[in-house]
């Protein structure tokens, strides 16, 4: 019904396209996807280590995943949460698979090859995606949500399912290691 | 630690946004195929439904239209006594035998009725699957 009222997409409102989309409107999904595919490729290239071909892989994953749950979104103005613990859950659903995050919860995870690639930034100028790959997986995950997304620690919980210690504890470890990792670039 | 926070969380906002690149298609497409499949699968469920409604309908018509005759031509029989014993005993023979053929005649039309209902269940059935 709102699928067909919407005859110049691009100028729908965002609740309005997610409306039409529920009514399974191909076109109104488009646009959305449109608007949105740079947000969570630039999320999950960030939490695949700067592999962009997974991410967009993982990326059209979650789409096609939020297109068929479109009918379980209650409020259009939830649609970003939404979308972004579907994009999330692919992401780890996908390295579960792969057996690689959750592994290294109680290790130290030292930095990965701290001192092999120094940093050509001469300035301050941060290269955070590659200063990212140099965290473990899961460290990544917590670190992307807490600072790049605005996430408390409850909310990384709700969103990943790990425990609230070991979120606060990569977030913090995370954190740490990026710190010093931008420093020695700078 | 803090001032570094902010730092990285204004590196994460300044973050390069990819392009588009033809990624949207790519997921429309995705999605058109997963809508095709989607069709394909109800129409399969549809048929597969209607086919079960009607094997279960013909395969209990049978036996049911049977019992049920039998049920019916008894009570008629039944109810014809009954009719005669309260009225003149001469009319009573008469009362069964139009009781009895009346109702072994509903007992064949169940034939119509047993198709007519095992298709309405049947609609019903597609109808449904087609909603959902």
């Amino acid at each position: 019904m709102a699928a067909r009222g919407l005859l110049n997409l691009a100028q729908a409102s965002e609740a309005a396209l997610i409306l039409a989309a529920q009514a399974r409107d191909q076109a109104a999904f488009g646009e959305l996807v449109k608007r949105r595919q740079g947000w969570t490729r630039a999320l999950l290239r960030r939490m695949c280590a700067g592999n962009h071909a997974e991410a967009d892989d993982l990326a059209q994953e979650a789409f096609v995943r939020a297109w068929d749950k479109l009918k379980d979104l209650e409020t259009p103005a939830a649609f970003s949460g939404w979308f972004r613990r579907i994009a999330v859950t692919t992401f780890l659903m996908a390295k579960r698979k792969q057996r690689a995050i959750f592994e290294e919860i109680d290790d130290s995870s030292p930095l990965a090859d701290e001192n092999s690639t120094p940093e050509s930034a001469a300035g301050a100028k941060i290269d955070l995606e590659r200063a990212l790959t140099r965290l473990s997986e899961a460290e990544r995950l917590c670190v992307t949500l807490n600072h790049g997304e605005g996430l408390s620690h409850s909310e990384i919980v709700d969103v990943t399912g790990l425990p609230l210690g070991t979120v606060k504890s990569h977030v913090n470890r995370g954190t740490e290691k990026l710190r010093r990792i931008l420093e020695a670039a700078a | 630690m803090s001032e570094f926070n902010a730092l990285l969380t204004r590196a994460f906002a300044e973050a390069e946004i990819p392009a588009d690149g033809g990624f949207s298609l790519s997921v429309g497409r995705g999605v058109a195929r997963r809508e095709n499949a989607r069709r394909l699968r109800g129409a399969v469920q549809t048929f597969g439904l209607g086919l079960a409604v009607v094997t279960i309908a013909l395969a209990a018509f049978n036996p049911a239209s049977l019992l049920i005759q039998e049920w019916l031509g008894s009570a008629g029989i039944g109810a014809a006594r009954a009719y005669g014993s309260i009225n003149a005993g001469g009319l009573a023979a008469d009362a069964e035998g139009v009781g009895v053929s009346a109702l072994n005649s509903l007992g064949l039309g169940l034939t119509q009725i047993l198709l007519i209902a095992g298709a309405l269940v049947g609609g019903a059935v597609a109808y449904r699957a087609a909603q959902d």
